[in-house]
């Protein structure tokens, strides 16, 4: 009802009374169910008190037969009297709230320590581990590797066999749900229980630290998080060391570099919606920040999960142009999954997934010369750009 | 903050008390008359045990027979269980209307916010009294039952013990009295301090909140482990933590520094009503009997006095400054609307607009002029940030421009009823929302009216002209599955999300659709598929579409060119091709790639 994100479709869908209502139900729902707690708590409560007024009563009759015979005085029947109504408040109201705050602070903990005995992945709060920059990228080998998510029973990799070679662009491309994303999330350690080998220099990267294969892959999901944090701590957080120069380059090479220049305090600006005077981005303008980061990384292989979805046409050459650039000055290897055939086109080796499995694969014209499934999907694509081909509706 | 005075406390108050009354007037009723009975039986037994004290004191020197003593116990101990009886009732009626109470004035910050200006939104301030509005709701009944206690139980029992207290003793009530002023001036000054904490913590609590989600929400936590940044946004996390809790220290300090004076005042007048009541003794004025009971009646009223003064009074006070967010929020400017309906499809005009975001310094759009027909397809294509999406929003009537004027028909959109500004318009929106709802609740959200009157065949018409597969083995309970991995429903791609949201679009009754960005997430069939299906089913509505994939720009009969917030040019794909440079550039940069 009332967050930023879903602010626009509220006010033109107007949704806001229905769902408002939901809450409603789901509160007056909460509401009787406190009820019925408290009902039990307040009875239980009152009765413990009641019973020990009720002792408070005998204890003040029998003593008073005592100071009937005058074996006690007065003022000391009267000191017990009051020390005991005020013991007895004691324990019915406070005692009873104790007890309260006690289930209470034992289901947190409950809780937290479930939380605790939650299995960790060891390294995932690891820093990369940059030291292993300096091994050089031989070859990536997927050995027959078949992977199920966990709590699912569709298999999405079958049997996935592929090689991968120094300074090479490959473009992983597919229907939606192919297994094109899965390849890169076990590539990245993100899933460790599937069957077969991931050999990197001929060494099965289960054995490679977190922390090292952090530095080794530079990666950009599709979902890519919008740090709220100046545009000079958004580079840094992939590679500390960057200077002004090389942030400078970084900017200028993805195109953000008048938009950051505009801003008052440059690089330093804030950005996002965190405080007062950031300036926020637009949705191509975050994706190419989080670019810019993963090219400063210097990692030996890039991976990018569909890197231009928001990129205006000449932002996404120019993306695919960098992409290329770095590759062959740094000799990058550069893995990146598409939708855009016109993106897949220039990579050196285009794989063609579905159902898991790799169904083609090849340079561009290489596909294209044969009547392959990838040359079904460019036409698909392309018929769009070529003149008078469209008939409308 | 802002320029308008603070309210006092009593304008606060006289605001909430209608409120909150209202929330059921029965029960409010009910309960404090329940606590002006629970003043009553305070009072008398207090009055029984004095004069069951005084009987024991007679009983041992012979003067009293020992059956009215046993008479007077008894008086005394049906009493006290009465009390703890009442005392129980009126507890549990008020945790019960606290409860309700919240979500009555939750729900009215709900509608608020539903109807506040969607560029709200954009605006951090805005955003923070928000947060602190949703905070204060809670407050607001609570504000009202410390002053309704005050009023009810309270005040008459310190004015009947007061009374007792006189029968003894005149001096006795103008101690308490004496000490009473000054610890109650110590709360408002206490009071402030806590107001001034909560305006310069709100922004902090916003950090900290984005540093947690940085570290744990779903949106970032691969990336964040993926950079090894995790400690990075630890120790974020751990300042701004710090800098609030920096804050709450220095304001405790204060607070708590006038909390010890008050004591210190509130010792000493004790000591001062001991000292009296010794002296009383000894010159034989009372009974020890009386002398007891006063003193525990004195101790009582001074376990009385700080409840009312420490807990209820300095929670309200902590809490006083988001009570007065609440009202400020409630009370923010919304949307003007005029009167006029529009229901046939008409053109859509706009002349000579400029649009700026809030605290932007550059418009993000100006000197937009241009009539959209009814029935016409236009594409809108230009650069990341050349205000696309910003026009789109003008349009839909989400924006209102600063300069220039939009027209529906010949009506100026400001002048369009409530119920017509946004009707008729429907929309895939670029940063398209996963709601955590069923796949029916998912579709109909756009269009809960049409829902109410119609059945499920139109969702699964929608669904399927969107592509989604609703028989799909994963919607394993067909548009009832709950689309939420938080609470242990089906999740979806991205790919998938995106159709859903275009589902949502198509469902709502529309005669112009924007679809901004709606295929980034989908594959080429699919799109193809997609956009297709699109142009067969939009009949004579009028479409506006926003991208970056260009080969769609080929079912639009016009194309409007953007470029850094002005028109670059406007005209059919074929002109544009031929005539306008930069239209070719933008043109064969992705279309070089697919000859």
């Amino acid at each position: 009802m009332s967050s930023r994100e879903s602010a626009y479709e509220r006010k033109l869908f107007g949704f806001g009374a229905v769902i408002n209502e939901y809450w409603n139900d789901e509160m007056r729902r909460k509401i009787a169910l406190d009820y019925d707690a408290d009902k039990k708590i307040f009875i239980r409560a009152k009765s413990i008190s009641g019973l020990f007024t009720l002792l408070l009563s005998v204890i003040a009759l029998v003593l008073l037969m005592v100071v009937r015979e005058n074996l006690m005085t007065a003022g000391v029947y009267i000191s017990l009297i009051i020390a005991f109504s005020r013991l007895i408040h004691t324990l019915s109201w406070q005692l009873s709230d104790l007890l309260k705050e006690h289930t209470k602070k034992r289901l947190y903990l409950e809780d937290l320590s479930r939380f605790e005995r939650l299995e960790e992945l060891p390294g995932s709060d690891s820093v990369p581990d940059r030291r292993i920059l300096d091994m050089p990228f031989e070859s990536l080998v997927f050995d027959h590797v078949s992977f199920t998510y966990p709590q699912s029973d569709r298999e999405v990799l079958h049997d996935f066999c592929l090689a991968v070679y120094p300074g090479k662009q490959y473009a992983f491309v597919g229907r939606n749900g192919c297994g094109k994303s899965t390849v890169i999330k076990l590539l990245t350690g993100l899933y460790n229980d599937y069957s077969g080998r991931i050999l990197l220099n001929g060494r099965d990267i289960r054995s490679l630290s977190a922390a090292e294969i952090k530095a080794y892959f530079a990666v950009v999901y599709q979902d890519y998080g919008k740090y709220q944090l100046p545009a000079r701590e958004q580079l840094q957080l992939g590679n500390a060391s960057l200077a002004d120069p090389e942030i400078a380059a970084l900017l200028e090479q993805t195109g953000l570099a008048q938009k950051v220049g505009s801003l008052p305090l440059g690089a330093d600006a804030p950005l996002g919606k965190l405080e007062p005077g950031s300036a926020d981005l637009s949705e191509g303008q975050w994706q190419r920040l989080t670019l810019a980061r993963s090219f400063g990384r210097q990692a030996k292989l890039l991976v990018l999960d569909e890197p231009a979805a928001a990129l205006d046409a000449l932002a996404e050459s120019r993306i695919y142009r960098i992409i290329r650039d770095i590759g062959a000055r740094r000799c990058t290897t550069t893995l990146y999954v598409t939708h855009r055939l016109a993106a897949a086109r220039s990579a050196d080796e285009i794989i063609l997934m579905k159902d898991g499995r790799i169904i083609e694969q090849g340079t561009h014209a290489a596909l294209l010369a044969r009547d392959s499934y990838y040359a079904q999907m460019f036409n698909t694509q392309r018929k769009w750009y070529l003149r008078g081909q469209v008939a409308k509706a | 903050m802002s320029p308008t005075k603070e309210e006092g406390f009593l304008q606060i108050a006289r605001k909430a008390l209608p409120l909150v009354c209202r929330v059921s007037p029965g029960l409010f009723v009910f309960e404090y008359a329940v606590t002006v009975l629970d003043a009553l039986l305070l009072v008398l037994t207090t009055v029984a045990l004095r004069d069951f004290f005084e009987h024991v004191t007679g009983l041992t020197a012979g003067s009293v027979s020992f059956d009215s003593t046993l008479m007077s116990l008894l008086l005394f101990a049906l009493l006290k269980v009465a009390d703890e009886v009442i005392d129980g009732v009126a507890n549990f009626i008020g945790e019960h209307y606290a409860g309700k109470s919240s979500q009555v004035m939750m729900n009215e910050l709900n509608l608020k916010a539903d109807r506040l200006d969607a560029l709200d939104f954009e605006d951090p301030q805005i955003l923070n009294q928000m947060d602190q509005a949703y905070r204060g709701a809670y407050n607001v009944r609570n504000l009202v039952h410390v002053l309704m206690d005050i009023a009810c139980l309270y005040i008459p029992y310190f004015v009947f013990m007061g009374v007792f207290l006189r029968r003894a003793e005149p001096m006795l009530p103008l101690i308490l009295l004496l000490v009473f002023v000054p610890v109650l001036a110590s709360h408002f000054l206490r009071s402030s301090y806590y107001t001034r904490l909560d305006d310069r913590t709100v922004a902090l609590r916003r950090k900290e909140k984005h540093y947690k989600e940085c570290l744990t929400a779903r949106a970032f936590f691969k990336e964040t482990r993926a950079l090894g940044a995790g400690a990075f946004f630890l120790s974020r996390y751990i300042q701004a933590f710090k800098n609030a809790q920096e804050l709450r220290y220095q304001t405790e300090l204060g607070s708590q520094g006038v909390a010890i004076a008050a004591s210190g005042l509130a010792l000493a007048g004790y000591t001062a009503i001991l000292g009296i009541l010794v002296s009383l003794v000894i010159r034989g004025r009372i009974t020890i009997g009386s002398f007891s009971a006063i003193l525990a009646a004195t101790l009582e009223m001074f376990a009385m006095m700080t409840e009312v003064l420490d807990n209820r009074l300095g929670e309200l006070s902590a809490g006083l400054g988001q009570i007065r967010k609440y009202f400020r929020f409630l009370d923010l400017p919304e949307q003007e609307y005029g009167r006029i309906h529009v229901d046939d499809p008409k053109d859509i005009v706009l002349e000579g607009v400029t649009f700026t975001y809030p605290g932007a310094a550059r418009p993000a759009l100006s000197g937009i002029s241009l009539r959209i027909t009814a029935g016409e397809t236009l594409a809108v294509v230009g650069e990341n940030g050349s205000g696309k999406t910003t026009l789109a929003k003008l349009i839909l009537g989400l924006y209102r421009p600063d300069k220039g004027r939009i027209l529906v028909g010949d009506v100026p959109l400001r002048e369009l009823a409530s119920s017509s500004a946004y009707k008729n318009a429907s929309c895939v929106f670029q940063d398209f929302q996963r709601y955590q709802l069923s796949l029916r609740d998912n579709v109909a959200i756009s269009d809960f009216i049409k829902l109410s009157a119609s059945s499920d065949d139109e969702i699964q018409d929608a669904l399927a002209a969107a592509g989604f597969r609703a028989d799909d083995q994963q919607m394993t309970q067909g548009l009832d599955t709950l689309i939420s991995k938080e609470f242990g429903g089906t999740d979806l791609s991205r790919g998938e999300w995106q159709r859903l949201s275009i589902a949502r679009a198509y469902y709502r009754s529309h005669q112009l659709i924007v679809l901004d960005e709606p295929t980034a997430a989908i594959d080429p069939f699919e799109e193809d598929r997609i956009y297709r299906d699109f142009m067969r089913l939009k009949k004579n509505h009028t479409a506006v579409i926003i991208t970056h994939r260009l080969g769609a720009v080929r079912l639009a009969d016009r194309v409007l060119v953007l470029k850094e917030g002005r028109i670059a040019d406007i005209g059919t794909h074929d002109r544009l091709l031929d005539e306008s440079q930069y239209y070719r550039r933008l043109w064969t940069a992705q279309s070089r790639y697919l000859q």
